[in-house]
């Protein structure tokens, strides 16, 4: 059996893991002794180096090469035996450094490339950025400093890396974020300090901050912090990962396992509310009634809507909603015995008493039996003496005036001769002398839009006939009694000048409404019966009664029972024509004054908020009985309860409040969606 | 048993054991730290720079044997558990900070060469030397084309005896068409890297088919023919073996300088670029 070992080849005595070069002679030939140099060239000449010995060169050819030759060197001591040079070969080591350096070289090459390149910025970029700034994608000074500073700064930025200033983030250049701009939630210490407390003492779940969090964070609060670029074009760059949200809000409640801070009031309670209405009661027992089931809503969509932009839910208006049950109601319709809104009247005065004590005052219609209507003594307290006048008649019956004492007959006088001289104003000047009336009353100019809802196109036919039948030649009357009131025997004059016009026979026909005065005036306006100037209202909205409420509601601060208060309170009862405070509900505004809620309230979105709800997606998404799903209404507001929640006095109104658990069984439950951001903001202000 | 076995049994434990740990560390520290505040990015990008760095400065140190900075097979201990937890601390790296940009690819791919790379070595530098421990006899790498003139001249000298003493060139022939291409230079290469019978199988098939017509004193000559033709296929095998051995490096080290090269420059980029949005 032949061994390896057997085989006898020139071994070269120098093969060394380190070397990098060999000899290049082939294999089969013997390899030189010396090997070549470190930078591969052939050392070898000849076979030997000559000895000179005495005048005679020796060869000095080693033993293992054989022993001397049987040449000799020549004469000047050149070995004989020359060995041919070969082309030394690259070992192993040698040829793994080339490749290293010349990788190595490439790979410089190509960075010195890339940065002087023109299009440095595409090649050096990590990635696409997102759809929204596709615009400035080759823009990367738009956003980086760097890109505005040299190549050499940036390798300073590695060795010195400066902490981020409000300034160096360039995103504000776009992105209006309003004040405290890398503030958490772009709000003041103060602010934050204010909402951290109010969620202590109202929610004691409701996470948390950890304040030592905040501090180390806030270091790292720039926008970047939550949103990456160069995530690709279909990256949502403006979502950001929950944890973010989780190094500062110390979560001590579990989303999923119910374990939640619930919602504080939603729907917002009946005190934010403008309309009154008691939903269990419409769905669970109106809607059920004979007349109205046909017109009825099926769903709350009859009623509601869910506008398109935002998703707030509004109310539609009342011609579109309670129209087709509460018409007849709103036009007094119901009250049978109403003529409507008494205005303009001849009070009732026990013309006898006055007579017994010499007291004139001109014709007066016997069979009235009116008292003072509250427009009148409006009217009338633009005399500041008459507003005295009325203090002193204070609640006395007109008609009974027996045992009234001589102050008062007086003061009946003063009054009745005020009515009539405000009759005789309005006789003669028309709405030009009741609006400077009102001006006198309430001490400001009155708009135009002002005194003709609050006239609302009083006829003056009308009122010129009413006044006409009640008192017969009532500028004369007046005329003399200017004349009386100059004089010093007044009590005779008048006698004698009064008994002058007593001949003129004053009739006036005592008629009733009935049936077909009501049909006539179903559209509403002005009517006169016996003696008094009816207004019937007729419709939604009526501009009279809306407008003498509006007027008269922030005068009753002063004084309730003044002439203002008396219009506001007869308005305002619910048997009264237009039926307006049924539905509508009144509260005090800011200034401590009343006003009137007519239309629905607002629903403001554009208040910033660090929650958000839209309701399109949820209604999309038909679940069954939509709104229902989520609004249940409250049973327990169907009894004594509900007339509360009609009188606006309960705080959970007529709807139980959402329960967390609501949306928690949706969005975590059903589809495991738990992002906080899904329901709540961080900026304050849309970066948008 | 064998304290060397026991030695190296407890080393790999140990070592072992610190990479899992140091992974799971890691792993731990990116589930917490990872999509927060705290630059984790950072962090993991570090820890991959100091792994390569790690790795380079064990090329170095056997570049400088004279420095008593440990031996080398700690360092090459060093070298492979570290390079274990360079892929996890790259796979962290990327799982928040891929990238589709020219250099961040360039980046991955040279990770990727050098992982396969390093991996295939290992395998390479324990299952190879191990076979040829096993296989015939020792040979040194650098003699093997030696060796092979030595057996082609060999073998000549037998035929120009065999014709002489035969007077038949029936040997010839066949060597002119067998044998001649068989013996110049190394041959099967991938196949005795898988280990592969073939290589023997194959020329002993074509040498037993011939042999059959050869007298008794032809088959003396052949014998000792067939004889050096194994040694040449033994030597073969050596040839592909030790190639192997010796070459796989030029996978993996030049390709480091090139990931050094380009992870400077991704460092001062990710340095001038980020944090000040």
């Amino acid at each position: 059996m032949v061994n390896l070992s057997d085989l006898k080849i020139y071994k070269n005595d120098y093969e060394r893991p380190m070397q990098k070069w060999k000899c290049g002679r082939p294999p089969g030939e013997s390899p030189c002794k010396l090997g070549p140099d470190q930078k591969g060239r052939c050392r070898t000449s000849y076979e030997c180096q000559p000895i000179q010995n005495s005048a005679r060169w020796v060869c000095a050819r080693p033993e293992s090469m054989g022993g001397k030759c049987s040449e000799g060197p020549s004469n000047n001591g050149t070995c004989a035996k020359k060995i041919e040079k070969c082309k030394p070969v690259r070992t192993n080591r040698l040829s793994r450094g080339v490749i290293s350096r010349i990788i190595f070289s490439a790979s410089i090459l190509l960075i010195v490339f890339i940065f002087s390149a023109k299009y440095m910025n595409s090649i050096i970029s990590p990635g696409a950025v997102a759809r929204a700034h596709s615009y400035i994608e080759n823009d990367c000074a738009a956003c980086h400093h760097a890109s505005r500073n040299s190549i050499g700064k940036w390798i300073f930025k590695v060795l010195k890396d400066k902490k981020i200033d409000e300034e160096d983030i360039l995103c504000f250049e776009c992105h209006n974020m309003g004040l405290n701009l890398i503030e958490p939630h772009n709000l003041s210490n103060e602010e934050l300090k204010k909402i951290s407390e109010r969620n202590k003492n109202s929610n004691p779940d409701h996470a948390h901050i950890d304040n030592k969090s905040i501090k180390e964070v806030r270091e790292n609060m720039f926008c970047a912090g939550c949103h990456t670029e160069h995530k690709g074009k279909d990256f949502n760059i403006s979502l950001p990962d929950d944890k973010k949200c989780l190094e500062c809000h110390i979560v001590n409640y579990n989303h999923s396992e119910k374990i939640v801070p619930e919602f504080r009031t939603i729907p917002a309670n009946a005190k934010n509310k403008h309309i009154k209405i008691n939903h269990a009661k419409h769905f669970d027992e109106y809607f059920k009634t004979g007349k109205f089931v046909e017109v009825a809503p099926q769903g709350c969509e009859d009623c509601h809507a869910i506008l398109p932009d935002k998703g707030n839910i509004i109310t539609l208006g009342y011609s579109m909603t309670c129209i087709n049950c509460h018409q007849k109601q709103v036009s007094g319709r119901h009250l049978d015995k109403s003529n409507g809104i008494a205005v303009f009247m001849v009070p009732g005065i026990d013309l006898k008493t006055l007579k017994k004590n010499n007291i004139y005052i001109g014709s007066w219609p016997k069979q009235s039996r009116n008292k003072i209507s509250p427009f009148v003594k409006f009217l009338l307290s633009a005399d500041p003496e008459n507003v005295e006048t009325l203090k002193v008649i204070g609640k006395l019956n007109l008609l009974k005036l027996k045992h009234a004492d001589k102050s008062q007959l007086k003061a009946v006088e003063k009054i009745a001769w005020a009515i009539k001289e405000l009759l005789y104003e309005i006789y003669e000047r028309g709405h030009s002398a009741l609006a400077l009336r009102i001006q006198k009353v309430v001490d400001r100019e009155v708009t135009s839009d002002e005194s003709a809802a609050l006239l609302e196109l009083l006829p003056m036919e009308l009122f010129q006939k009413s006044v006409n039948k009640w008192y017969g030649e009532i500028g004369k009357e007046l005329k003399i009694h200017e004349n009386i009131k100059n004089s010093p025997d007044s009590s005779s004059i008048a006698n004698v000048s009064f008994n002058q016009l007593k001949e003129k026979k004053q009739t006036v026909a005592i008629s009733s409404i009935n049936d077909k005065n009501k049909e006539w005036l179903s559209s509403g306006g002005w009517s006169l019966k016996d003696f008094t100037i009816y207004y019937q209202p007729a419709g939604h909205g009526n501009r009279f009664i809306r407008g003498w409420i509006d007027f008269t509601a922030p005068l009753i601060n002063q004084n309730e029972s003044s002439p203002a208060g008396e219009i506001f309170n007869l308005l305002s009862n619910p048997e009264s024509p237009g039926i307006c405070f049924k539905c509508h509900l009144v509260e005090k505004d800011q200034f401590e004054k009343l006003q009137v809620n007519w239309a629905n309230k607002k629903i403001e979105n554009n208040t910033p908020s660090l929650n958000k709800f839209t309701h399109t997606p949820h209604y999309l998404m038909g679940l069954e009985g939509s709104c229902n799903f989520c609004h249940k209404l409250n049973g327990a507001l169907k009894g004594a309860g509900a007339e509360n929640a009609s009188k606006g006095l309960n705080n959970f109104g007529d709807f139980v409040s959402v329960k967390m658990s609501t949306c928690v069984d949706c969005h975590i439950e059903k589809y495991g969606n738990k992002k906080c951001l899904t329901c709540h903001n961080y900026h304050l202000i849309s970066a948008i | 048993m064998d304290k060397q076995l026991i030695k190296s049994n407890s080393i790999l434990i140990i070592n072992s054991g610190l990479f899992l740990l140091s992974s799971m560390a890691l792993y731990f520290a990116y589930l917490t730290y990872s999509n927060t505040f705290i630059k984790f990015g950072f962090v993991s990008g570090w820890i991959l720079f100091l792994t390569l760095a790690l790795h380079v400065l064990f090329n170095i140190r056997k570049m400088c044997a004279f420095l008593p900075v440990g031996s080398s097979y700690f360092w090459m201990q060093v070298h492979i558990y570290v390079g274990f937890f360079a892929v996890v601390a790259f796979f962290v790296h990327m799982q928040e900070h891929s990238s589709s940009g020219l250099i961040g690819l360039i980046l991955q791919w040279l990770f990727y060469i050098l992982i396969a790379g390093g991996v295939t070595g290992l395998i390479i530098t324990r299952l190879m030397p191990y076979r040829l421990a096993i296989h015939q006899e020792e040979v040194i790498y650098e003699r093997i084309p030696a060796l092979r003139e030595a057996i082609k001249k060999k073998i000549k000298d037998i035929i120009a005896l065999s014709v002489i003493s035969t007077e038949s060139t029936s040997i010839s022939s066949f060597h002119k068409q067998k044998l001649e291409k068989y013996l110049d230079g190394p041959k099967y290469f991938w196949l005795h890297i898988l280990n592969s019978s073939r290589p023997y199988s194959r020329i002993r098939y074509e040498m037993e088919g011939f042999e059959r017509y050869l007298n008794e004193t032809e088959k003396d000559f052949f014998m000792q023919i067939r004889e050096l033709v194994t040694l040449k296929t033994h030597l073969d095998y050596h040839y592909a073996v030790q190639t192997v051995l010796k070459y796989w490096l030029f996978l993996h080290i030049p390709f480091s300088y090139a990931i050094m090269a380009f992870s400077i420059i991704h460092l001062i980029l990710v340095y001038a670029f980020s944090g000040d949005m």
